[in-house]
């Protein structure tokens, strides 16, 4: 077990600057998630860490040591590959093996440890098998179970999910933070996904064009996003903007005109959760409806745990502290209705924005509505620098 | 099936020749193999004078310059029907080729020709081109008697006579004692009396000279086991061994190198042609001169001679025979005669200034026309290379190894001969093959193959499959069709003659049914076991190096390194150059007949190694071939680096987090994802090297003995030099049965250890 600091680090593939002066520290035991786009140079970290990659610029550190010029067999560290990468040509237990044979480990120790990591996975009774016999889930069994079977400091995940279907990952994912749970070792996960990163980190670290955005615990990010690309990337569906001016705490632009306490005056850009958009016209008869299913839907989003103060959140999110400011009027343009939520798509004054709504409702494309904007759960960024505001 | 048979033929020849329409335009095809340019080009204007007299008519010639392997070339060509007009024959193949049935009589042209006179020509090279009958078949170009070269010098330190006509065989031991010596006291004899020549051609006049004979008056039986033939024999043998005044460097393979006579260290060379002051004439350090061999019991030489032939499928026989007469006419002869290429066999050519060259050695040039008169020539008959070599290698153990005495050389000789002999009456007596009946066996066999397809396909198929199968046999017939005339039939048509006794140049009547003979005769043959260890002994050798260095190549090459194409190229060019340039090369590089001079001994002689003598030991010729096998793997490298590509690159980065370094990686990952690579290259390889012909044919022609005799070179030997088609069909089969027994076997095996990602295991 160690921590892991990446101080400054760079890499450049010719002219192409990928992953640009990160600073990051993973501490003992962490669950690190890397996530971001495709392209935002989030793998590329990870494979500068295992030593897959040559760094251009910065260091790397496992436990206090440096590693950054050293072999990736010195780091001792274990990585999990996309497509699993297991050695076709071996059974299940020589891959298991391998990685400790390659350290010349006897042959009876080996024999011990696959097996007690094969009970670990549930994959004891494939150990006579070739990779190409098993399916996704088993393979992305194995191959933890080549991470985890020499005890590394550190363990690395590629997105080692996505290649998975859906409800297999979901499977996976819960095992993984099983694992973690249970190995209690560091470890630094990467994915494109915001939903993993959201439900497996301890601490969440969202890259774009290879530089580092923010790095806090989930429901932070998730709450206070940094800046713009965190909040536009975290959550689903994406955060509706707009773009207008604030002037005496108040942000207006056409058709909107809502609350931005502590927010300086001037152009800003407001940013808005699908989620946190209730109706004005029906919004007695669905605000108790509405804690319930929103705190229901968090709870499934999040696996079972919904932080209290999520939770507080919902309940205090009274459409009564609306009263005074006028209603958003807009058009709905779609619905789709998901059973347990209903997003529409609405105009108001050019500007589309999507609200998504618990519940089924029967909205009529082409109907007028008017929304509430929740006041608390308004984000501002700067209009040219996309920072968080206030 | 006879027209099957012969379509086949047509089909297999490598080029088909356009048959000369019977219209205004006629075209003569004539084959010389003539060393020199200078008399290739006499042939060309002799060509293109008879074309000035005969209007429409065209002479081409099929040969080039600089000879090359013509008696070959003919023969495939005669084995291919491809038309041919005029030839140049050896007096040694006019027996076989009289024999195959090939010539044409020209007796009747002759006497039905107002300007032949027989008297203008020698009798000796007449009587040479001639059938029992007397019938003449050809005319002389130029022949040459065996003669005695004596070095001036040497003979007149020692006060010894030169020699004349009616010296005797004491007279030229008495010589050779007297001459031989240790010059520099060193302790090694450095003055020789004799180099005598050991080809069959050049033994025959000792045995004649003692009264004895090679074969019976009816040529049933071979006689070298006679008194006076062993004698003769034994006398030569006497020579070298016991007198210690002979040497062996003039045997039929050194003949052409530079020998101890041209360096002035021994005083007679012979019995050898006129073709050798040819090459004398470069000799400046000493006088020499020919004589008259020594006489015994009697006087007697043999004779070397070429002849223009017309060939039995002329097209145009009256042209063809006054072409030949054009070609032995005056002005020719006169050329050839100038240039040096023997007695011309025209008396007026040879009589003339433009032969007898006073002033330029040898000064008794008149020595060649005058022991003509005792000139004979070998008992010549069908097959006679066939004994030749046969006998040659006996004489080699006596005179050359010393393995066996002459009396044993002389046993084993005629044993040999004779069982040949005893072969060749068995073979002529057995019964014809009935192509009827063999074509019905096996189209017979053939059908009962579909019939059990169809039998053991089970019921009927649907309607929807049934179209499917018609399209799919639609789309595959081009390859089918061509698949089933190109091969399927010649090799039915192989398997067939295989079991027959039969010359590809003779008619397919002739052939005689052997059943299995050939294999048995094959199976007991040391030839064939050598030819199978020389084979596999450069096979596996270069299969094994050849991929552990194409993989090590291929290794190196996929590394992204600038100029990488450039290296790819590079190490890729040997499997694009010509087998044949390849063989060039590499002869040139090693010099086999003259190592020390070749480029790798002299580059291994700069950093102070004794390169080996390449050629003469089994072991150091065989690296030759493996070393050229194993360079020119560039297609197994490009199969390689391809696989190598296919290769994903996560398992390498996996196995490095898995801390295995570079060379672990390759014995992991590498070696086991390429398995089906290697399992791939192997069986190509090892076809390829089971097959490996181009360059040893270039190199080396097999020898020497039979040390680089590959089995497909040994099937091209039988095939078309020796004439033993069934024989060398029966050679192909084996290969072909151990090739596919190996194919079987890798692919077998390799499921226990090739890693195949699609199969099962």
């Amino acid at each position: 077990m160690a921590r892991v600091d990446l101080i400054g680090l760079n890499k450049s593939f010719g002219p192409n600057r990928v992953v640009r002066d990160v600073n990051l520290s993973v501490g003992d035991g962490e669950f690190m998630v890397l996530v971001g786009p495709s392209g935002c140079g989030k793998s590329t970290i990870l494979r500068m860490v295992a030593g897959l990659e040559e760094v251009s610029d910065g260091l790397i550190k496992i436990a206090g040591r440096e590693v950054t010029g050293l072999e990736p067999a010195r780091r001792n560290l274990a990585m999990v590959f996309q497509n699993y990468a297991l050695y076709p040509h071996m059974t299940v237990y020589k891959n298991l093996a391998f990685p400790l044979k390659m350290r010349g480990e006897n042959r009876d120790a080996i024999a011990a440890r696959v097996r007690e990591t094969a009970e670990i996975l549930g994959i004891a009774e494939m150990l006579d098998r070739k990779p190409k016999t098993l399916s996704g889930g088993q393979m992305q069994r194995v191959a933890l179970g080549r991470a985890i079977v020499r005890n590394p400091l550190v363990f690395l995940f590629d997105e080692p999910l996505s290649n998975l279907d859906a409800k297999m990952r979901v499977e996976m994912r819960a095992e993984i933070t099983r694992l973690h749970r249970r190995l209690g070792t560091t470890m630094i996960y990467v994915t494109h996904d915001q939903e993993e990163a959201m439900t497996m980190g301890s601490r969440i670290a969202v890259l774009d064009s290879g530089v580092l955005q923010q790095v806090d615990e989930p429901m932070n990010v998730y709450h206070r996003p940094a800046n713009r690309f965190v909040a536009s990337f975290i959550g689903s569906p994406a955060m509706n903007f707009f773009r207008g001016a604030v002037l005496n705490s108040v942000f207006v632009t056409a058709g909107i005109n809502v609350p931005a306490d502590d927010v300086p005056d001037g152009d800003a850009i407001l940013g808005v959760r699908p989620h946190d958009i209730v109706r004005a016209d029906a919004r007695e008869d669905v605000r108790a409806d509405a804690r319930e299913d929103v705190r229901a839907d968090v709870r499934s989003e999040t696996d079972g745990d919904v932080p209290d103060a999520v939770a507080d959140d919902l309940a205090g999110a009274g459409p009564a502290d609306q009263d005074g400011a006028p209603p958003i009027r807009a058009l709905v343009d779609s619905v789709e209705s998901l059973g347990s939520e209903t997003h529409c798509g609405c105009t108001v004054e050019k500007k589309s924005f999507l609200v998504s709504l618990p519940g089924h409702h029967a909205l009529q494309r082409g109907q007028k509505a008017g929304f509430f904007f929740l006041p608390e759960r308004l984000h501002y960024f700067h209009a040219e620098t996309g920072e968080r505001l206030a | 099936m006879k027209d099957a048979l012969l379509l086949a033929m047509i089909l297999l020849s490598a080029a088909a020749g356009s048959l000369n329409a019977q219209g205004e335009e006629i075209e003569l095809r004539v084959m010389v193999t003539e060393p020199t340019f200078e008399a290739y080009d006499a042939f060309l204007k002799c060509g293109h004078d008879f074309e000035a007299a005969h209007p429409g008519v065209t002479v081409k010639f099929i040969s080039e310059a600089g000879g090359g392997d013509t008696l070959t070339k003919l023969k495939i060509m005669l084995a291919a029907r491809q038309p041919l007009d005029v030839v140049w024959i050896d007096i040694i193949d006019f027996s076989q080729f009289l024999d195959d049935n090939v010539l044409l009589d020209l007796q009747p042209y002759f006497d039905a020709d107002p300007t032949w006179n027989r008297e203008d020509y020698f009798e000796a090279p007449l009587r040479a081109f001639s059938d029992r009958e007397g019938h003449l078949y050809g005319l002389p170009s130029t022949f040459t008697p065996y003669v005695m070269y004596y070095n001036k010098d040497i003979l007149d330190e020692a006060g010894i006579a030169h020699p004349v006509q009616g010296w005797t065989w004491s007279d030229l031991r008495a010589a050779c004692l007297e001459v031989t010596k240790d010059l520099d006291g060193d302790g090694t004899v450095d003055q020789w009396g004799i180099s005598v020549t050991q080809w069959l051609q050049a033994i025959a006049p000792w045995i004649w000279q003692n009264g004895g004979r090679f074969m019976n008056e009816a040529m049933t039986r071979c006689t070298l086991d006679e008194p006076a033939a062993k004698e003769a024999i034994r006398f030569i043998e006497r020579l070298l061994h016991v007198d210690r005044v002979a040497t062996s460097d003039a045997t039929f393979q050194a003949q052409f190198t530079e020998g101890l006579f041209q360096a002035g260290k021994v005083a007679f060379y012979g019995p050898v042609g006129y073709w050798e002051t040819y090459r004398f004439k470069k000799i400046t350090a000493f006088e020499w001169d020919v004589a008259p061999l020594p006489m015994n019991k009697t006087a007697a030489t043999s004779i070397a001679c070429r002849s223009y032939v017309v060939c039995r499928n002329s097209a145009h026989p009256r042209l063809a025979y006054e072409f030949v007469r054009a070609l032995a006419g005056e002005e020719l002869e006169r050329v050839l005669a100038r240039i040096g290429n023997g007695v011309p066999g025209l008396k007026k050519a040879a009589f003339s200034e433009d032969f007898l060259k006073l002033g330029v050695p040898p000064e008794s040039e008149n020595v060649f026309l005058d022991v003509i008169d005792h000139a004979r020539f070998q008992p010549v008959f069908a097959n006679w290379r066939d004994i030749e070599r046969r006998v040659q290698d006996e004489l080699e153990a006596c005179f050359l190894l010393r393995t066996i005495s002459a009396d044993e050389a002389c046993a084993r000789m005629t044993a040999k001969a004779n069982a040949f002999l005893k072969q060749t009456v068995k073979d002529r007596a057995r019964p014809p093959v009935s192509f009827r009946a063999a074509g019905t066996f096996v189209f017979l066999g053939l059908g009962l193959l579909v019939g059990l397809f169809f039998w053991r396909r089970g019921p009927r198929p649907s309607r929807l499959r049934r179209r499917e199968e018609r399209q799919a046999a639609l789309v595959l017939a081009p390859w089918g069709i061509g698949f089933v005339f190109l091969i399927l039939c010649a090799m039915i048509v192989s398997f067939l003659v295989s079991m027959t006794i039969w010359s590809p140049i003779r008619p397919v009547d002739d052939a005689r049914w052997a059943g299995l003979d050939n294999y048995y005769r094959l199976a007991t043959s040391g030839v064939f076991w050598k030819s199978l260890f020389v084979t596999a002994a450069y096979a596996i050798p270069a299969v094994v190096f050849g991929l552990g260095v194409a993989l090590f190549l291929a290794c190196l090459l996929n590394k992204a390194i600038r100029g990488i194409s450039i290296f790819r190229t590079v190490f890729f060019i040997p499997a694009i150059i010509s087998p044949v340039a390849i063989g060039v090369i590499w002869v040139w590089m090693f010099n086999l007949d003259n190592p020390s001079s070749g480029l790798v001994n002299q580059m291994l002689a700069l950093i102070g190694i004794d390169g080996p003598d390449w050629k003469n030991s089994q072991l150091w010729l065989l690296t030759v071939f493996i070393l050229l096998g194993v360079w020119g793997i560039g297609f197994q490298m490009v199969v390689f680096l391809a696989g190598l590509q296919g290769i994903n690159r996560d398992l390498y980065d996996a196995a490095r987090v898995d801390g295995a370094p570079g060379w672990r990686q390759f014995v992991h990952i590498t070696v086991p994802q390429l398995t089906p690579v290697i399992v791939f290259n192997m069986i190509i390889g090892i076809i390829n090297a089971f097959q490996f012909f181009a360059q040893p044919y270039i190199m080396t022609q097999g020898g020497p003995g039979s040390n680089s005799l590959f089995l497909v070179l040994y099937i091209f030997r039988e095939a078309f030099r020796m004439n033993h088609m069934g024989y060398a069909s029966a050679l192909a089969w084996v290969l072909f049965a151990i090739l596919l027994v190996l194919t079987v076997l890798i692919l077998r095996s390799s499921r226990s250890w090739a890693h195949y990602e699609g199969g099962e295991a």
